[in-house]
């Protein structure tokens, strides 16, 4: 009876150590414990996070953009996305764009190209115009990933949004060569872009 | 089974113990993350129109401080404009926006330090719009919405030979009352129902419930 108890025992213990093990291999705390939460779309779906609603308007490229200061250009691509953000709950005046390419690559923006969030006010709709620098021929399968804090999603929500290039997309795309304005994020609209009603006028007061 | 139970019974006792301990032990990203990342409740609550003392612990270099203070919320009113010091008036004209003069009466010890101060007006939906000095093409005078425009009082920052200077954009202490009107800047057809005063990095605050015209 004594040998009994302790052999089954010993096999409980056993199978304790081999579940546990098993528990850490399907959810492996170095990966697990600080994944991100990820808020999916595509381009015109308004994906909510916990701290901003995020919808992209429009997906366009150029090799030039212009902001007030000056003209930026590119041997590659500049990619330039129209998001509409509703900041939730509080103001918002950090926020990480970034765009992965189909390898996994990130391209971040920086002030260079003229963008600025700004503060954003809650529930009213900010106008962002944000633009990547990518080489020519890797606009197929970008991705925008957004978080709320700098080079850091940890435990955060981030809004993940496909863009949708396709290779005729991508084609088209890397043609376009005319200046695209870029100003700081408002609750005003972006000036509009190449081909758009009164894009001539942009830049009509600044020659 | 029950002699088992009576040689292990301080050791049985201690798990449930050394369980929270440990579980406790590594809980401090549960402050750093969120307990005093976030504010969760309010530590002074007064209807418009009454006074109420606020006061908040910090440390500094000079070592443990307290921002602490006695105000009130007299009036809140809708404005269209916002006239600065030299009589330049700017009107307010984007639709997305409205705009909210918060008029606070305040006490305090001239030592007391209260630079940093963060006023906000809250929706019952924890909506929480937060006094900026620039907004909508609007510079306002008001730098801390909590002090008077020109005196702060002691700086945690401009500290000489341990001791807290008096700062603002005049030389001199700051009064021991004063009243101020910030503007606050919140989404058109928001409905306020509460001016709040904080620090950064408080857990708590103080909340006024206010009654709009």
């Amino acid at each position: 009876m004594r040998w009994l108890v302790r052999g089954g025992l010993a096999v409980a213990l056993i199978g304790a150590l081999a579940l546990g093990r098993w528990i850490d291999q399907a959810w492996p705390t170095d990966r697990m414990a600080v994944a991100s939460y990820e808020r999916t779309g595509g381009v015109g779906d308004r994906v909510a996070t916990r701290w901003a609603d995020l919808r992209v308007e429009g997906v366009t490229a150029s090799t030039r953009l212009a902001n007030t200061q000056a003209v930026v250009s590119t041997s590659g691509v500049w990619l330039v996305l129209d998001v509409t953000l509703w900041a939730q709950k509080q103001d918002l005046s950090v926020v990480e764009w970034r765009v992965v390419d189909a390898e996994g690559r990130t391209f971040v923006t920086d002030a260079r190209t003229g963008y600025s969030l700004g503060t954003a006010t809650p529930k009213v709709p900010w106008h962002v115009r944000v633009a990547f620098e990518l080489p020519t021929g890797d606009l197929v399968g970008t991705t925008l990933r957004v978080s709320p804090r700098a080079l850091d999603e940890r435990r955060e929500d981030v809004a993940v949004i496909d863009l949708g290039v396709d290779d005729d997309h991508a084609a088209e795309l890397e043609t376009l060569t005319d200046l695209v304005p870029i100003r700081a994020s408002s609750s005003l609209e972006q000036p509009p872009l190449p081909g758009e009603p009164g894009y001539d006028d942009v830049f009509k007061d600044e020659s | 089974v029950r002699a088992w139970l009576r040689r292990n019974r301080w050791g049985l006792v201690g798990l449930p113990v050394a369980a929270a301990l440990m579980i406790g032990a590594n809980g401090q990203r549960l402050g750093g993350f969120w307990w005093h990342d976030e504010q969760h409740y309010a530590s002074a609550k007064a209807d418009q129109g009454e006074w109420l003392s606020y006061s908040d612990d910090f440390e500094d270099t000079v070592g443990h401080g307290e921002h602490k203070l006695r105000f009130r919320v007299t009036e809140i009113e809708k404005v269209d404009s916002y006239t600065d010091e030299f009589g330049h008036t700017t009107t307010i004209t984007n639709p997305s926006y409205e705009a909210w003069r918060v008029h606070i009466e305040a006490k305090a010890d001239p030592d007391s330090v209260l630079i940093d101060c963060r006023l906000a007006l809250t929706e019952d939906d924890g909506t929480r719009y937060t006094f900026a000095q620039d907004a909508d093409n609007i510079r306002q005078d008001v730098l801390y919405p909590c002090l008077p425009v020109d005196r702060w009082g002691p700086s945690s920052v401009d500290v000489r030979d341990g001791v807290r200077q008096p700062s603002g954009l005049e030389d001199g202490p700051r009064p021991a009352t004063w009243s101020i009107e910030p503007l606050i800047f919140v989404a058109t057809g928001a409905k306020i129902t509460g001016v709040r005063l904080w620090w950064e990095r408080s857990p708590h605050y103080a909340q006024v419930s206010v009654r709009p015209e």
